[in-house]
C-alpha cells in the first residue's frame, strides 16, 4: 500500500534548530551510552558480574542505534525519525521504570498486596457507591433525582478510594517520594525520563512529522507500536529478555553472583560420553573410565560412561514419564469422551467430575497422592489388602498382605508418579476430545449407520480420522507438558533429590537442583536449553507425522 | 452517560496514581514494634548470665549514630508456635537494642526450600541482614563471600568469647579456608544444636514384651543387638506395625556409619571415606534392618506419620521432632539414647548458625542482633518450646531445655551430646550438595534393596569424590 506523504515543510529557523539539536543530542547520547558501557565494564556501576555483559551489550546497541539515527535525522530521513523516536521512547520508559524501582514502588506494591486482605472490606464501599449511582438510571425521567443518585454514588466511591489510599499510606508515600527524589541517582533518572520523553514528543507531534514529510502510514505505524508498547515491553522484559539471558548464562560458569565466559564447556560436559569394554559383567567399569566419567549403562560388556550421569538418567526418566503419561491420559480420555458424548441423563455431572482433577493445583494433588501412596498408612495399600482379605475367604487362597513402598522403591516410584499425572491430565484431555467429537456432524454417523457400518467401523473409519486434529493437539500439548514435569517429583519424592536412586529425577528437577541447590546457574541454563531443543525436536517430529497422517 | 464515564475514568486514574504514590512509601508497618507485652518477658530464671551478655557499649560502633537502623532477620521455624516465639523475641529485642528496628521474617519450613529461596534472594540482593543457615552451608556461603566475617566485630566486643559455644560448631564457624587455621575468622554464631535420639512408643514395646530401652541404656546395655531385638519384637506384633523408622536423609544412615567407627570423609575432610571397612559395617547393619530383618518402614517413606499413628516402635529423629510428637502422639512415648555400635553410641551434633549478609548496610547493628539472639536467656526461651538445644555452653540454658517435658528423658539428648558426637559440618574443600546427592542416591539404593552392599562399596566413593573436583 502506497503511503500518503505530506510535503516536506520548508525548513524554518526553529525547525532547523530542532533538527540540529536532535542530531547533536543523538551524537551525545551515543557518546554517553558508549561511556556507560565502558564504565560498566570497569565494574563501576554494576555490582553483579552476571548482568554486566548484558548491560554492556544493551548500552552498545543503544549507542550504535543513536549513532545511526544522528545523520539520518540531519538528512530529515523518515527512518531517522522512527529510530530516534523508538530509542528515546525506550530510554524514557527505561528511566521511568528504574526511577519507580529506586523509589521503592515495586517492593511497596508487594507490601500493599500482602496487607490488602485487611482492607478488603472497604471494597464494599465501592460496591455501594456503584449501586447507588446505577440506581439513578431508574430515574431517567427525573433528571435531578438521577443526577443526585449519581453524585452520591460517585462521592461514596471517591471517598472509599481516598480512605483506602490513606490506609495504604498515601501521605507517607508522598513524603517518601519527596525525600527519595533528593538523591542524585533518582534525580538523574527523573531528568532522563523527562529529557527522553521530551525528545520523543518533539518528533511525535504533527510539527515534527511534517519536518520529515511523514505520512499517514508512518503515523499508523507509530500509533500501532505505541498501542502494543506496554505488552511488547512486558514481553521483552519478562520473556524474551530472560530467555536470551539464560542462553548467555549457558555459556558461562555463573553461580548467580559472578560469571566468566567459558564457551561451550557446559554443553560439552553435558554431552560427554565414553565407551569402554569390560572383561566380565562383574567388573567395575568406573575403574576403566577416565577421571570424571561414571558408568551410565552397559550392554553386555560394552559400557557407556558419562561425565554427567545424572543428566542422562533425568532425560531418560523424563522420556519414560512423557511416553506413559501421554499414552495413559490420551487413550482413556478418548474412551471417556465417547461415553460422555452420549445423551444419557446426568452426563453433565460426569463431565464436571472428570474435569475437577485438571483444575486442582498440582502441588495439592501431589501431597494427597503422597499420603495415598504411603506404604504403612496409605489408602492404596489399605485397599489392596482389603481385597486380599476378601480373596482369602475363597478356599485354597492364602495371599499375604502387602506393604508396597510405592514412592520409596526404585521399581515403583516413577510408575507412581506416572499414574498420578495421567489421572490428573485425563479430565482435560477428555474435554478436548469431547469438543472434537461434538464438532463432528451427526448426519455423518446417521448415513454410516444406514449403510450398515458397525459401532467399531464407525469409530475406526469415521471418528478417529475426523478427530485427527484434536488428537494431534492433545498429544502435542500433553507431550510438552510432561516433558517439563517438575512438581510431582519435587513434592512426592523430595529427599534426596530425585527419589530412590534418582528414579524420579527429571530434567527440570535436575536443572532446578543445579541452579538453586548448587549455585550452578550457568550449567542449569545449559541443561534448560538442551531440554528446550529436545522438546522442540519432539514437537517437530509430531508435526511431521501429523502432516503425513493428514495427507493419507 | 458520557459524563459519568468520564468521571469514572478520572476516579480510576486518581486511584492508580494514588496507589503508585502510596506504594512509594511502602505499606504502613504491620504493627508497632513497641515494648513487648509483659507476658512475653522471660521467666526470671532465664535472665541473661552476666558473663554471657555482651556489653552494648563495647560494640565497635564509631559510626553508631543515633539514627534508627532497620535490620531484617530470618530463621527457619518448624511450626507456627516457633514463629510466634521468634516474633516475640524480635519484638523484645527491638525494644532492648537502642537505635535498631527489627523486622522478623519467618522463613519457610524444611519442605519449603528455605535455602533455595535464600540463595535466590542473595543473588537478587534482597536477602535479610541476618539469617540462619544450616551448618553444612557455611562453607558454601563463606567462600562465595555471601556472609560477613564477624571476627573484627567480635574482637572489639567485651565479653564475647568463642568458647562460650560448643566447640564442634565453632570449629567450622572459625575455620579459615585460605590457610586452614581456626580463630582468624568468624562466620556466624550457632543458633542451637541438636542430636539424634530414638523416639520410642512405650506401649508397643511393652506389648511386644521387649525390655525398656531406657532401662537398658541406663545399664549400658543399649547396643545394636538390643536395638535389633526390640525392633524384631515390635515388628512381630504383626499388621502394619514396624519396629523402626527413619527418614531418607543422609544423617540417618550416617548415624550407623558413625557408630560403627566410620565416617563420610577422610580425617582432613578432603576425600570420601564411605567405602572404609567401618563405614561399610555401618551401612551393612542399616541394610540388614531393611532388607534382611524387614523391621523398618521402607526407606524413602516418611516414617513420622506412621510413628505418630502408633505403628512404629522406634523412630530416629532430632530434637526438632519433639513439638510434633507432643502435639500428635496419642500413646505413651519418650526418647532414648541412640544404640551403641562397635564404636559406641555416636550421634550427630547438628547445628545451624546466624550469619550476617555480606551486603548488610549496618554490620554493627547486625552483629548486635546476632549476639542478642544467641544470649543464654533468649536460647532458653526458644528451648522452652522443645525443638532446640541451646548452642551456648551454659547450665542455665541446659536447665531450661531439661525442664521441657514430655519427653521425660530429655537427658538422652544431652547424653548423646556429651558422647563424642560426629559434628555436622560443611565441606571446605568440595561441594556438599554434590557429595550429598551422590551419597544419598547410593545409600537409598542399598537401603531399598536395589543394590548390594558390594556394588555400593565399589561405586559410592567414585561418585562422591567428584564433589571434591568442583
Amino acid at each position: 500500500m502506497a503511503s500518503t506523504t505530506v510535503p516536506t515543510s520548508p525548513v524554518t529557523g526553529s525547525a532547523l534548530l530542532l533538527i540540529r539539536f536532535i542530531t547533536g543530542w543523538h551524537a551525545m547520547l551515543a557518546l554517553g551510552l558508549g561511556l556507560l558501557a565502558w564504565l560498566i565494564t570497569q565494574g563501576e556501576l554494576l555490582q553483579q558480574d552476571v548482568l554486566r555483559p548484558v548491560a554492556v551489550g544493551l548500552a552498545l546497541i543503544g549507542a550504535v542505534a543513536s549513532l545511526i539515527a544522528a545523520p539520518l535525522v540531519l538528512r530529515r530521513d523518515r527512518r531517522g525519525r522512527l529510530l530516534s523516536m523508538g530509542l528515546n521512547y525506550i530510554l524514557a520508559v527505561g528511566c521511568l521504570l528504574m526511577l519507580l524501582g529506586a523509589l521503592g514502588l515495586y517492593t511497596g506494591l508487594d507490601l500493599i498486596a500482602e496487607r490488602f486482605y485487611s482492607w478488603a472490606w472497604l471494597l464494599v464501599g465501592l460496591l455501594v457507591g456503584f449501586l447507588i449511582a446505577a440506581l439513578g438510571d431508574r430515574y431517567t425521567h427525573v433528571p435531578t433525582t438521577q443526577a443526585l443518585f449519581q453524585r452520591m454514588g460517585n462521592l461514596i466511591m471517591a471517598a472509599t478510594i481516598l480512605f483506602l489510599l490513606l490506609l495504604m499510606g498515601l501521605p507517607q508515600g508522598l513524603l517518601a517520594l519527596l525525600s527519595g527524589l533528593r538523591t542524585p541517582w533518582t534525580l538523574g533518572l527523573l531528568g532522563g525520563t523527562v529529557i527522553f520523553g521530551l525528545a520523543f514528543w518533539l518528533f511525535w507531534r504533527p510539527t515534527g512529522a511534517r519536518m520529515f514529510a511523514a505520512g499517514e502510514r508512518d503515523a499508523e505505524v507509530i500509533s500501532g507500536y505505541l498501542f502494543i508498547a506496554p505488552n511488547l515491553i512486558g514481553f521483552l522484559l519478562f520473556f524474551a529478555g530472560p530467555l536470551l539471558f539464560s542462553l548467555w548464562l549457558s555459556f558461562t560458569d555463573s553461580d548467580s553472583f559472578k560469571a566468566s565466559f567459558i564457551g561451550l564447556r557446559n554443553y560439552v560436559d553435558i554431552f560427554s560420553l565414553q565407551l569402554v569394554s569390560v572383561q566380565s559383567p562383574a567388573q567395575n567399569a568406573n575403574e576403566l573410565l577416565s577421571r570424571g566419567y561414571l558408568e551410565l549403562t552397559r550392554f553386555g560388556t560394552l559400557v557407556i560412561g558419562a561425565r554427567d550421569r545424572i543428566f542422562w538418567i533425568a532425560l531418560w526418566n523424563t522420556s519414560v514419564f512423557c511416553f506413559w503419561v501421554t499414552l495413559l491420559s490420551a487413550l482413556p480420555a478418548l474412551l471417556v469422551a465417547n461415553i460422555l458424548n452420549s445423551k444419557i441423563p446426568g452426563m453433565q455431572i460426569f463431565r464436571a467430575l472428570y474435569f475437577i482433577p485438571s483444575i486442582a493445583g498440582v502441588v495439592g494433588v501431589a501431597v494427597i497422592w503422597k499420603w495415598l501412596y504411603n506404604s504403612n498408612i496409605g489408602f492404596l495399600n489399605y485397599g489392596i489388602n482389603q481385597i486380599i482379605g476378601l480373596l482369602n475367604w475363597l478356599p485354597g487362597v492364602e495371599l499375604v498382605p502387602v506393604a508396597i513402598p510405592w514412592l520409596a522403591s526404585q521399581q515403583t516410584a516413577l510408575a507412581s508418579l506416572i499414574l498420578m499425572a495421567a489421572w490428573q491430565l485425563l479430565g482435560f484431555n477428555t474435554i478436548l476430545f469431547l469438543a472434537g467429537l461434538q464438532s463432528i456432524p451427526g448426519e455423518v454417523y446417521e448415513a454410516a449407520t444406514i449403510d450398515g457400518a458397525s459401532v467399531w467401523q464407525r469409530f475406526r473409519y469415521m471418528t478417529l480420522p475426523l478427530l485427527a486434529p484434536t488428537s494431534f493437539f492433545v498429544v502435542t500439548t500433553t507431550l510438552i507438558t510432561t516433558l517439563q514435569v517438575f512438581s510431582e517429583p519435587f513434592v512426592m519424592t523430595p529427599t534426596p533429590g530425585g527419589g530412590p536412586n534418582n528414579a524420579t529425577m527429571t530434567a527440570v528437577l535436575y536443572l532446578y537442583q543445579q541452579g538453586f541447590n548448587r549455585f550452578n546457574q550457568g550449567y542449569a541454563a545449559a541443561v534448560a536449553w538442551v531440554l528446550f531443543l529436545f522438546i522442540f525436536a519432539v514437537t517437530l517430529i509430531q508435526f511431521r507425522l501429523q502432516r503425513r497422517y493428514g495427507e493419507m | 452517560m458520557q459524563r459519568m464515564q468520564r468521571l469514572l475514568a478520572w476516579i480510576s486514574l486518581m486511584a492508580i496514581m494514588g496507589l503508585t504514590l502510596a506504594a512509594c512509601g511502602g505499606a504502613p508497618a504491620a504493627q508497632p514494634t513497641a515494648a513487648p507485652a509483659p507476658t512475653a518477658a522471660p521467666a526470671p530464671t532465664a535472665a541473661p548470665a552476666p558473663t554471657a551478655a555482651p556489653a552494648p557499649t563495647a560494640a565497635p560502633a564509631p559510626t553508631a549514630a543515633p539514627a534508627e537502623s532497620t535490620i531484617r532477620w530470618r530463621t527457619r521455624p518448624d511450626n507456627q508456635a516457633e514463629i510466634d516465639v521468634y516474633q516475640t523475641i524480635s519484638d523484645r529485642l527491638d525494644g532492648e537494642l537502642d537505635g535498631i528496628a527489627l523486622v522478623y521474617e519467618p522463613g519457610g519450613s524444611e519442605g519449603a526450600s528455605y535455602q533455595d529461596v535464600l540463595r535466590t534472594e542473595l543473588a537478587a540482593g534482597t536477602a535479610p541482614d541476618v539469617f540462619w543457615i544450616p551448618g553444612t552451608d557455611v562453607a558454601d556461603f563463606g567462600t562465595r563471600g555471601l556472609i560477613l566475617d564477624m571476627r573484627s566485630l567480635a574482637d572489639a566486643t567485651d565479653g564475647y568469647s568463642d568458647s562460650d559455644f560448643y566447640p564442634g560448631p565453632m570449629f567450622h564457624l572459625t575455620f579459615n579456608p585460605e590457610n586452614g587455621s581456626n580463630g582468624e575468622v568468624l562466620w556466624g554464631l550457632p543458633r542451637d544444636v541438636s542430636t539424634f535420639a530414638l523416639y520410642i512408643n512405650n506401649d508397643l514395646i511393652e506389648q511386644a514384651g521387649a525390655p525398656d530401652p531406657r532401662e537398658l541404656a541406663a545399664k549400658g546395655e543399649w547396643d545394636w543387638d538390643a536395638f535389633v531385638e526390640t525392633a524384631v519384637a515390635v515388628t512381630n506384633l504383626g499388621g502394619d506395625v514396624k519396629g523402626f523408622g527413619m527418614n531418607a536423609w543422609w544423617a540417618n544412615p550416617g548415624l550407623f556409619i558413625n557408630s560403627a567407627g566410620g565416617g563420610f570423609f577422610s580425617e582432613d575432610r578432603t576425600a570420601c571415606a564411605l567405602d572404609s571397612d567401618e563405614s561399610i559395617a555401618g551401612m551393612e547393619f542399616a541394610s540388614r534392618l531393611y532388607n534382611e530383618l524387614n523391621v523398618a518402614v521402607p526407606y524413602g517413606e516418611d516414617s513420622e506419620p506412621p510413628f505418630l499413628a502408633g505403628n512404629v516402635g522406634m523412630f530416629l529423629n532430632g530434637r526438632w521432632a519433639t513439638p510434633g510428637t507432643r502435639a500428635n502422639a496419642q500413646f505413651d512415648w519418650d526418647v532414648v539414647e541412640v544404640p551403641a555400635g562397635p564404636a559406641g553410641a555416636r550421634s550427630w551434633l547438628f547445628w545451624g548458625a546466624y550469619v550476617i549478609n555480606a551486603d548488610t548496610k549496618d554490620p554493627e547493628a547486625a552483629w548486635k542482633l546476632v549476639q542478642a539472639l544467641t544470649r543464654a536467656d533468649i536460647q532458653g526461651q526458644i528451648s522452652e518450646l522443645g525443638a532446640n538445644i541451646p548452642s551456648r555452653v551454659s547450665d542455665e540454658a541446659i536447665q531450661a531445655f531439661l525442664g521441657f517435658s514430655p519427653p521425660a528423658n530429655n537427658q538422652a539428648f544431652i547424653n548423646n551430646l556429651a558422647n563424642n558426637p560426629a559434628v555436622e559440618g560443611p565441606l571446605w574443600a568440595g561441594s556438599w550438595p554434590e557429595f550429598d546427592a551422590a551419597m544419598g542416591a547410593r545409600m537409598t539404593a542399598v537401603l531399598t534393596g536395589a543394590q548390594t552392599i558390594d556394588e555400593y562399596r565399589a561405586n559410592v566413593c567414585n561418585e562422591a569424590n567428584q564433589a571434591f573436583d568442583k
